[in-house]
């Protein structure tokens, strides 16, 4: 009896030793967010140390501190910064300061109120330049960053989505690219006809398969058809005639052989790299593309690209992602964060990014690299919208469940234009009915 | 004579079996007089360490299982993106996962990655080890068989991949050997099946050597019997080999369903990208519970990954718990 009365008071005190651990442990949290005193800040960076664009911003932290006194708490975390850096949001952020595109801050920030409207600060002075943010940033680059007219990533780089091919095989195609699908087709045929393999497609790789159906449908029913229909709760947008033409395109381009050989049974970046070395001609890809490519592409390899192809009667205008800085609602240091921000917008500091990354600046004044020349010129001519229609941000679950496997299906040719119109409906209204 | 009832007439009856001997031990201390009241010093100092020692393994074993799964169960019941506040859904995530057909065909996947490649991998490591079991340089081989469990999965995975792949390593050996047309190994039909391949691949090794100490045990003299008496191999795989080792099989079993519903990294590496997930086609339900909470787009619905884990959880014990009913049997001792 001794010794279980023993045991009872040990399994007792074991027990509120851990609830105490636990609930000192939830209740640790300060809630405070501290004194901005404007001399320090803490900024996390999607980007891992060694990759060309966290060179470039170490050394323009580097300038800032010294240009300012402003201490910055460097973190290279790399691409999943906001998932750890969510725990913190709702009490004390761990970082002042971070930059990511528009999807998951939408995702993770918004709803829960926790990422600050820039818009104010695109009226900041950029240092020893007689012009503010705003001034330098254009609208279709601005509204890449905005949630319900809230600026939510204040974009400092900019991917834009097109057909990328080698200009030294293809040199009069910067002057006249295909307008319409049915010129892109008959250049494929061409192509093809002379024993070439038009296309190049890593179709292990889901997201990349889909731009291929999301910007045909986009060209074919414009801007906000594609996020029409996923949300669509009872299918019967999927029944409009654009969206079964969009597959239709789909299947011939699958079934047709127009895909370099391999392109449903390799591992990214096996069939990247054989358009690198001209061994298909075409790719649907992001404007990252050139950086990527370079350590393995073909000696004179000219990178260009043209814009999806419209429908006929208007430009289609150009998928495109705004990489940025986002501030914490309950950041401890906003005017530090701010200033830097400012300074980095910089047109030394964003040429320099521009140039030692192969990207596009959201600064419209610095000069793009000869790689991505074609398609700044294209989103200055055809305008922006959100990469996917905005579907992977606003119906994330939907687009990972039910329209990516069937899109990988049709893209690989196991599935025809009919049959994966009839199944995203059915599957819509099934998921939609359930759904969280 | 068979095979069998050489094993048992072996057995030193004097011994009993080990099922019995615990048992048997157990009674012992039962009937024994304690040792407060014996006047064994000894005794009583043990029990009196029994507390201070067991404390510390209890406390740790609370705060760091106990509880979080605890809380796994009340996140379960609720709608959480992972920060902010939660909202009460009672059961609604379990039945969401019931209509889901993703989570359905992961579950699925997970059955067929623990019955299909279970089956394999157990029937190899068992042919391995009666092959290597009389083979001159068998530490050599095992050691080799070995090998893909010290690598990690995720550079295994890698690797089946870019071995397996259209312009892979494999194409090019079946092309020397005639073979022109060979299957899309990677395309989306396969690419579960090249998994499970690959899985049963990484964890042959790891089984063959646990199950080869356990047949290193068996004396030789009963498979010398057994050739005296004429049996051939299969017979003396059932007869010696199966009973004799019974119960380091159970512990593999055991083993093998724990790591085999566990199964993530495997599958995220081969068939994952570094801008996402894979295809949700190979998805098994561990992946689900990440695809669900970290996904890198969308609102990240913690309560249904919770309510996944808790489902793994339960299927994991309940298996547990039939393997160990089915494979009870009286340990033969030797």
């Amino acid at each position: 009896m001794k010794r279980n009365r023993h045991i009872r008071v040990v399994v007792t005190a074991c027990i509120a030793g851990a609830l105490a651990m636990t609930s000192a442990a939830c209740g640790k949290s300060s809630t405070s967010a501290g004194s901005d005193g404007g001399k320090e800040l803490t900024y996390w960076s999607m980007y891992k140390e060694g990759e060309p664009a966290q060179v470039a911003l170490k050394a323009s932290i580097g300038a800032f501190t010294k240009q300012t006194g402003i201490k910055v708490h460097v973190q290279w975390q790399g691409r999943d910064v906001l998932t750890k850096l969510q725990p913190t949001l709702n009490r004390k952020p761990a970082a002042d300061l971070f930059d990511r595109n528009l999807a998951p801050v939408k995702s993770l920030m918004v709803p829960a109120g926790t990422a600050s409207d820039l818009t104010d600060v695109l009226s900041t002075q950029i240092p020893g330049e007689n012009k503010t943010i705003g001034d330098v940033l254009p609208d279709s680059y601005r509204s890449l960053g905005e949630v319900n007219k809230k600026l939510v990533v204040l974009p400092y780089n900019v991917v834009a989505t097109g057909f990328w091919y080698n200009a030294a095989k293809f040199p009069t195609l910067a002057a006249s690219p295909p307008k319409t699908w049915d010129d892109l087709q008959k250049l494929l045929d061409t192509q093809k006809a002379a024993g070439h393999a038009p296309l190049a497609l890593d179709a292990d790789i889901p997201d990349y398969n889909a731009y291929w159906y999301t910007s045909m449908v986009v060209s074919q029913l414009g801007v906000n058809s594609f996020h029409k229909a996923a949300g669509d709760k009872t299918g019967a947008t999927w029944d409009q005639p654009g969206y079964l033409k969009a597959a239709q395109q789909i299947q011939k381009l699958a079934s047709g052989g127009y895909f370099v050989s391999g392109y449903k049974a390799s591992k990214f970046p096996a069939i990247q790299q054989k358009w690198a070395n001209n061994k298909a001609d075409f790719v649907i890809m992001g404007s990252w593309l050139p950086g990527e490519v370079k350590t393995y592409a073909a000696a004179g390899f000219k990178y260009a690209s043209f814009p999806i192809p419209g429908n006929g009667t208007t430009a289609s205008p150009v998928p495109s992602t705004a990489y940025g800085w986002v501030i914490p609602t309950k950041a401890a240091h906003r005017t530090a964060a701010e200033k830097l921000i400012a300074f980095l917008y910089g047109k030394a500091q964003m040429q320099s990014f521009a140039d030692s990354t192969s990207t596009i600046s959201a600064r419209s004044d610095t000069t793009p690299s000869d790689a991505v020349a074609g398609a700044v010129a294209s989103m200055k001519t055809n305008g922006t919208y959100q990469t996917d229609d905005a579907v992977n941000q606003d119906y994330a679950d939907w687009w990972t469940k039910v329209f990516e496997p069937l899109d990988d299906k049709l893209i690989t040719g196991n599935l025809t234009a009919t049959a994966f119109i009839a199944k995203l409906k059915s599957q819509s209204v099934d998921y939609w009915k359930h759904a969280l | 004579m068979t095979a069998s009832t050489v094993a048992a007439s072996t057995a030193d009856p004097a011994v009993g079996s080990p099922s019995e001997s615990p048992a048997g031990a157990r009674g012992h201390n039962a009937a024994a007089p304690r040792g407060g009241r014996d006047g064994n010093p000894f005794r009583a100092r043990q029990r009196r360490l029994y507390i201070p020692f067991v404390a510390p393994a209890f406390v740790l074993y609370l705060a760091f299982l106990i509880v979080p799964l605890a809380g796994t169960f009340w996140i379960s019941l609720h709608k959480w993106p992972g920060s902010g506040p939660m909202q009460w859904e009672g059961t609604r995530n379990y039945t969401y996962l019931l209509h889901d057909p993703v989570f359905l065909h992961s579950f699925r996947n997970t059955l067929v990655l623990l019955f299909g490649a279970g089956a394999a991998t157990f029937a190899l490591s068992f042919g391995l080890t009666m092959l290597l079991r009389d083979m001159v340089g068998r530490s050599t081989a095992r050691s080799i068989i070995f090998f893909p469990n010290i690598v990690p999965a995720l550079v295994l995975s890698i690797l089946w991949g870019f071995l397996f792949q259209a312009d892979g390593l494999v194409n090019k050996i079946l092309g020397l050997i005639g073979v022109h047309h060979p299957p899309a190994w990677l395309a989306q039909n396969h690419l579960y099946s090249m998994i499970l391949l690959g899985v049963v691949w990484t964890s042959t090794g790891f089984y063959t050597t646990i199950i080869m100490a356990a047949v290193d045990r068996i004396p030789p003299y009963l498979y010398e019997d057994c050739a005296l008496a004429g049996a051939n191999a299969w017979q003396r795989f059932r007869h010696v080999t199966l009973p004799l080792s019974w119960d380091v099989i159970g512990i593999c079993a055991v083993l093998w369903t724990i790591n085999a519903i566990k199964t993530f990294e495997f599958v995220l590496a081969m068939a994952g990208s570094s801008s996402g997930l894979p295809t949700p086609e190979v998805w098994t339900v561990s992946l689900y519970a990440y695809a669900s909470a970290f996904a890198s787009s969308g609102v990240p619905q913690y309560g249904l990954a919770a309510a996944d884990s808790i489902v793994t959880l339960v299927l994991v014990a309940v298996l547990v718990f039939l393997i160990r009913r089915v494979m009870r049997r009286d340990t033969i001792e030797f």
